[in-house]
């Protein structure tokens, strides 16, 4: 059974293709596109996906699309209703968006994809997100919650899920609806913070670390948490109902303090009350995140009594969170999708139509993200070749870890580009910029002058997982499903933090990412070479891509980052671009 | 061509002093020609990677380095001349309203003559516009160099035209620059469409919101128990029929 899974037409456009309910392949437009965030229809990651297989869309069972469409434009309809008449210019832009392409998507998809209306389907959004993290996950049965800015109505879910030899459910146990969303009440307060929604999350939480909680009452006025871990948000702070380019009221700013103006300095240590203020609000709404998704997490706990749970949906890409989570929560593991966005939609929905409907049996489970496109070694020379540009190959990978080693240890940063592309958010040693973890320059300059990015945004590392335990305080096993997805920010030893200066945050914490030689064959011989040199197996690693692009996808593009940045190195398989001195 | 040109040139003189400004409206302007150039720089970074010709993928990869380097120095004027503000605009949006990806279906003739206009015009705009800053050496130095390397792009598009038809191909490179021409002109009036359709269906269903919607309002409000907190939905199927529905 061949399905394609389809997710598009809000942020993060991706497409998902299982084969007998293998993942043969997944990826996210933008990296075709090149645009962050494409939310086109995936047409070029479709095509991808099938070239993948070697399929055409006629060997296709079912196009499976993300969440059902016209539940969602009921909300929009409803919304405005209540909202009458203060949507009055949101109205005519949002109707205009679906009377003109989203209500007609079948045709969209069967024009754009080359499928049949015999092959459509339509997945809940949420039944997506919750269909992507059990099948990717190694538990036969699970509490799953998902939660995000909204789906059609629903803005979190638990579901228990099960899979045995007989078949597959994932049943849906309760849900809270929009507009009442831990989700959007992180976006509405990222746009407050200054920064991008859907794009500048990240950034509030390492903004965070630098903060304290100060605000963590007033924003209770704002949220309240029940003691089901419902939650309620007072509409009088948010203005997402009827305005597409505003989320928050003066009233959120007459509680908080005034907006911070998007791109205004923000500087740490704070050198200004502003930045520190900034920084309390980023820590308060974080402290009150992680508040409720421990909640939730009981909440799941109690109604399922499963001593397993899978988390996905936006809010799951929150690492500080759902390591409280596994840490304090009352489940034994916790396993979180690396693409738990909308883009993870995609496999969702078609791994809910193959195990589900399809009663097709579950394959292993996803044990590293390198779903996407690769390159082949003897092409990307070529390229270098006729692009004029100097290139050393290597023909004995080996050699080529020991040289990229020793400019590693001589505490140069460069690319490293290695197979298929990674599928989620995160580099995770196939698209990665690298550097000594021991450099305490390597964090400001690959910042400023790599991906020209905040100075106060840290980087990860990535460590051997026979070493990880002498850097990290990792909770074994239950951190070996999150560790190596990078999904879980956990304490740095306290008395080894001196020694990695460029991936240990303000508070002591990293977002580490565990490499094992059975799933990330590459990286890991790549940081055991390092290890050979240094004495430490662990190395900066961070997605390659400059500020607001997508991760690199192809060589050419790998070589356009390295043109246009500082890195010293470039490593495109087995070849080695230097750079010479100017 | 020459009095085509000719024209242009007059004219773009002419908006100059009108259009080029102030040092918001010619900061906003510079970030746009950054996003311009960072989409060009996208698409020829494509064709060199799809690109057979060995000298094609050379002269390709080069342009898109330039366009890259075009699209900072544009990005770093701007941001001089607005004094730490904002951007304009996310510069995504910018990029993705520009980025054409052409060289993936056009032909490749087609392609090359798409360049060499493109890039005649860039040229000519940059000349003008080094002419109307010239009392601002930072500005004219920064058109001056840009309009040097158009002139590059235009030489080497140029030169495998020419060739083409000394191949015996001058009849397909005639098609190729007349069908740019007028995709360019056909482009312009859908633009112009789209803005008119957009203003025309935004004001009839913002006339709509305020006639019809109001009706509406009164029963909704009257049936409307807003959800609040945790909901539980019975009958829900788990088969192929109800996947088939978009509800």
């Amino acid at each position: 059974m061949n399905v394609l899974g389809i997710s598009a037409f809000f942020h993060d456009a991706a497409a998902a293709l299982l084969v007998d309910g293998e993942v043969v392949a997944c990826a996210q437009e933008e990296r075709f596109s090149r645009i962050k965030h494409d939310a086109a229809l995936p047409v070029e990651a479709a095509r991808f996906c099938l070239g993948q297989a070697g399929l055409t869309m006629a060997d296709v069972d079912h196009v499976v699309f993300y969440e059902k469409p016209l539940r969602k434009f009921e909300r929009l309809l409803v919304t405005h209703l209540r909202e009458f008449p203060k949507g009055l210019l949101q109205f005519p832009r949002a109707m205009a968006t679906w009377l003109g392409q989203r209500l007609w998507i079948e045709s969209d998809l069967c024009k754009g994809l080359g499928c049949t209306r015999e092959q459509l389907l339509f997945c809940e959004h949420h039944l997506s997100h919750a269909a992507s993290a059990f099948f990717s996950s190694p538990f036969e049965r699970a509490a799953v919650v998902t939660v995000d800015g909204v789906g059609e109505w629903a803005t979190t879910s638990i579901y228990r899920a099960e899979s045995s030899a007989s078949g597959s459910s994932v049943e849906l146990l309760e849900e809270l609806h929009f507009p009442h969303s831990i989700g959007l009440l992180y976006s509405a307060l990222t746009a407050y913070l200054g920064f991008e929604v859907n794009e500048g999350e990240y950034k509030v939480m390492g903004l965070s670390a630098y903060g304290q909680p100060r605000f963590l009452e007033a924003l209770e006025r704002v949220c309240s948490i029940g003691d089901d871990a419902s939650l309620t948000l007072d509409a009088r702070y948010f203005c997402y109902p009827r305005s597409a380019t505003k989320s928050f009221t003066p009233e959120l700013e007459a509680l908080l303090g005034p907006a911070r103006v998007p791109g205004a300095p923000l500087s740490f240590p704070a050198r200004d009350d502003e930045s520190q203020r900034f920084a309390d609000v980023a820590a308060s709404l974080q402290v009150l995140t992680e508040r409720y998704m421990l909640a939730l997490a009981r909440r799941a706990h109690a109604l399922t009594g499963e001593s397993a749970l899978c988390l996905a949906g936006g809010v799951a890409l929150n690492c500080v969170a759902n390591r409280r989570v596994q840490v304090e929560g009352p489940f034994e593991r916790v396993f979180v999708q690396p693409a738990a966005g909308d883009a993870g939609g995609a496999l969702g929905s078609a791994q809910w139509v193959t195990h589900v409907l399809g009663r097709t049996p579950r394959r292993a489970p996803l044990r590293h993200a390198f779903l996407g496109a690769a390159w082949a070694p003897a092409d990307i020379a070529r390229f270098l070749d006729d692009c004029g540009v100097e290139h050393d190959v290597f023909t004995d990978r080996a050699l080529l870890d020991d040289e990229v080693a020793r400019l590693l240890a001589e505490q140069q940063v460069g690319g490293w580009f290695q197979g298929r592309f990674e599928w989620g958010p995160r580099a995770l040693g196939a698209r990665s910029i690298i550097a000594d973890a021991r450099d305490p320059n390597a964090q400001d300059r690959v910042n400023r002058k790599i991906k020209f990015r905040e100075s106060f945004r840290p980087f990860a590392p990535a460590v051997l997982a026979d070493e990880a335990g002498r850097w990290f305080e990792l909770d074994a096993p239950a951190d070996d499903l999150l560790a190596p997805f990078m999904c879980s920010v956990v304490p740095v030893r306290p008395e080894v933090r001196g020694e990695l200066p460029a991936v240990t945050h303000v508070d002591g914490t990293a977002r580490v990412q565990v490499i094992h030689a059975q799933d990330n064959p590459r990286f890991h011989s790549l940081v055991e070479a390092f290890r050979r040199r240094t004495g430490v197996g662990v190395v900066l690693n961070t997605s390659m891509n400059l500020k607001d692009e997508p991760l690199c996808a192809s060589p050419a593009e790998a070589y356009a980052v390295f043109a246009r940045s500082d890195l010293d190195f470039l490593v495109l398989e087995n070849c080695l671009i230097r750079r010479r001195p100017a | 061509m020459i009095a085509t040109e000719g024209l242009s040139r007059v004219f773009l003189r002419a908006v100059a002093p009108v259009v080029w400004r102030g040092a918001a409206p010619v900061a906003a302007r510079l970030e746009g020609f950054a996003a311009t150039e960072a989409g060009s720089a996208l698409d020829m970074l494509k064709a060199a990677e799809l690109a057979e010709d060995p000298l094609l993928r050379r002269l390709f990869f080069r342009h898109a380095m330039d366009e890259a380097r075009h699209a900072r120095m544009f990005r770093e004027a701007a941001r001089a001349l607005a004094e730490g503000g904002a951007p304009a605009a996310n510069e995504y949006q910018l990029i993705h309203a520009r980025r054409q990806n052409l060289f993936a279906w056009l032909p490749l003739t087609e392609f090359l003559a798409f360049v060499h206009l493109a890039e005649r015009r860039g040229e000519l705009q940059f000349q003008v516009l080094q002419r109307h800053f010239q009392h601002e050496p930072g500005l004219e130095r920064l058109f001056a160099r840009i309009a040097k390397d158009e002139r590059f792009h235009v030489t080497y598009s140029g030169r495998w035209l020419e060739a083409r038809r000394r191949e015996g191909g001058a009849g397909e490179v005639r098609a190729a620059l007349l069908k740019v021409r007028a995709r360019r002109a056909w482009e312009s009036w859908r633009r112009a469409g789209r803005v008119l359709g957009d203003l025309t269906s935004r004001v009839l269903l913002g006339a709509l919101y305020l006639v019809v919607l109001p009706l509406f309002v009164l029963l909704a409000r009257a049936a409307d128990r807003p959800a609040r907190g945790w909901q539980k939905r019975r009958g829900l199927e788990a088969n192929l029929d109800a996947a088939r529905r978009l509800f």
